[in-house]
């Protein structure tokens, strides 16, 4: 199992459970050791990284360094939850890799993507296990290789 | 006199077509100057195929004949430029009642006929644009469903063959794969609804008393469920599609007892004023309300606000409400506030 440095959660951050469930299997088929965390709604996300709502004093679970994060949801979407992350204090979102993942077809989304700074990345869904592998070796340093 | 009279070129003719008179607007509309023009023919203002076709001396022989001749058609201005020309050629009489000219009146509706042709095309891509759009109705219906039922029938197949085989984990697998083909198959019906809503249907007198009666017997084992209180009295007799106000006043309800408070059994007051030549209705409840940052939102396709696993739920009953509506030549709002209840606006025409 390889490990990455402050690599240590995979935030999935989807209304639909049934894509959740199939990205943390495919997280969990790569050899990459890492914890996954499902989240049903972008407001949940943003509680989870805040230690708010029900992670409050949950300081000490896994910081998240990469969010999968879908556009379409219900209520607040992926759109909104960028405009509320742009916001947050440093601390909460430092070293975190923000990937926008989506099965919309419309190219103007993946444009706006484009443009926003918080976002690193782009891809349609599903996500596969070489395009997480790749994320992982570009943005975090690999500390064991076992 | 004729020096000022706008828009119309006014010329005078001898017997033979030739000109002998010429106003400024004349000057303006076919470019030449008076001294130019005076003493030729009009066949000069004639392009070579009308000329050949023998129009200009027609013209001539019809008002000669009847007294006067109209014709509307290309016309060439001094240089060679076309433009559209409304033409009306009258017969001038002498002392015997004989004809001793002509007077000629020209419009210029070269701009007229162009925004005419504008329209006509504007008309025609609507009309493409709406074939399309049934035949995507048709895609849906059909193409979609099609493969959409292939799966559905295989999943049967595999839970009722296989069903000594499967582990849990293939189980969920269904599951997952049975929920999913279900969800599609009402988010293509809800759709094909929407396209079809007002369609092939005729308005009627429709009574919203009687209309919210009998809404309240279909609904009843839900409004019972959740503990419900409707009030409504003097509702108006509106004039449009029963079916689909039926859907309108139902999906408002049906949100209203959904989306109630936990706990509070909800309040849901119908009421009604006229004024400006409109019914405003107004469904107001005791609800969970909506964020007012949504208030537009809730009324998209497919927009929702809250995850299937708290509300269950496809977006699409006030998307439909919002094309009901309209198709009376209404508009719906809602004004809300969060936790305490919502407020659902809309207009009828009177």
């Amino acid at each position: 199992m390889k490990r990455y440095k402050d690599l240590d959660c995979v935030l999935l951050v989807d209304d639909d459970i049934s894509t959740n469930f199939i990205h943390r299997r495919i997280v969990e088929n790569t050899k990459i050791n890492v914890d996954v965390k499902e989240i049903s709604s972008a407001k949940e996300a943003l509680d989870y990284l805040t230690y708010s709502g029900k992670y409050e004093n949950m300081e000490h679970a896994p910081k998240a360094g990469i969010i999968f994060l879908d556009i379409n949801m219900p209520g607040m979407n992926g759109w909104d939850f960028i405009a509320e992350y742009k916001k947050l204090d440093q601390k909460h979102k430092a070293r975190i890799v923000v990937v926008m993942l989506t099965t919309s077809l419309n190219p103007d989304d993946e444009q706006h993507a484009a443009n926003v700074e918080e976002i690193a990345t782009y891809l349609h869904k599903p996500l596969n296990m070489e395009a997480f592998a790749q994320i992982a070796d570009k943005y975090f340093e690999v500390i064991d290789e076992e | 006199m004729l020096e000022v009279i706008d828009d119309y070129a006014i010329l005078f003719l001898d017997r033979h077509g030739n000109v002998e008179n010429w106003n400024k607007e004349a000057e303006k509309i076919k470019g030449y100057t008076a001294e130019e023009i005076i003493g030729h023919n009009i066949n000069v203002f004639y392009s070579e195929e009308s000329r050949r076709n023998k129009l200009p001396e027609l013209l001539i022989e019809e008002a000669r004949l009847r007294g006067r001749a109209q014709h509307e058609g290309w016309r060439v201005r001094k240089g060679g430029e076309l433009f559209w020309a409304f033409v009306t050629i009258s017969a001038i009489y002498g002392d015997q009642r004989e004809v001793v000219g002509y007077s000629k009146f020209i419009r210029d509706l070269t701009a007229k006929r162009q925004m005419e042709k504008t329209t006509e095309e504007y008309a025609r891509e609507l009309e493409i644009k709406n074939k399309e759009l049934e035949q995507f109705v048709y895609i849906a219906s059909h193409d979609l469903q099609e493969p959409l039922l292939t799966v559905k029938n295989f999943v049967e197949l595999f839970k009722d063959e296989y069903k000594d085989v499967f582990d849990d984990n293939a189980r969920l697998y269904l599951q997952f794969i049975d929920r999913s083909t279900e969800r599609m198959r009402n988010l293509i019906k809800g759709l094909l609804d929407y396209a079809r809503l007002g369609g092939h249907q005729v308005k009627t007198l429709v009574d919203c008393n009687l209309l919210m009666d009998s809404l309240q017997n279909d609904l009843f084992s839900s409004i019972t469920a959740a503990e419900a209180t409707i009030t409504y009295k003097d509702l108006p007799i509106v004039y449009g599609f029963e079916t689909a106000l039926r859907q309108l006043f139902q999906n408002l309800l049906s949100n209203s007892l959904k989306f109630k408070m936990p706990g509070v059994p909800p309040q849901i007051d119908i009421s009604v004023a006229a004024h400006d030549n409109f019914w405003h209705f107004e469904f107001k409840d005791n609800g969970i309300g909506i964020e007012p940052c949504y208030k537009e939102k809730v009324f998209v396709m497919f927009q929702r606000l809250h995850n299937v696993a708290d509300y269950e739920g496809y977006g699409i009953g006030l998307s439909h409400c919002k094309k009901i509506v309209e198709l009376h030549g209404g508009k719906i709002s809602v004004e809300s506030v969060l936790n305490e209840g919502s407020s659902f606006n809309f207009t009828l025409r009177v």
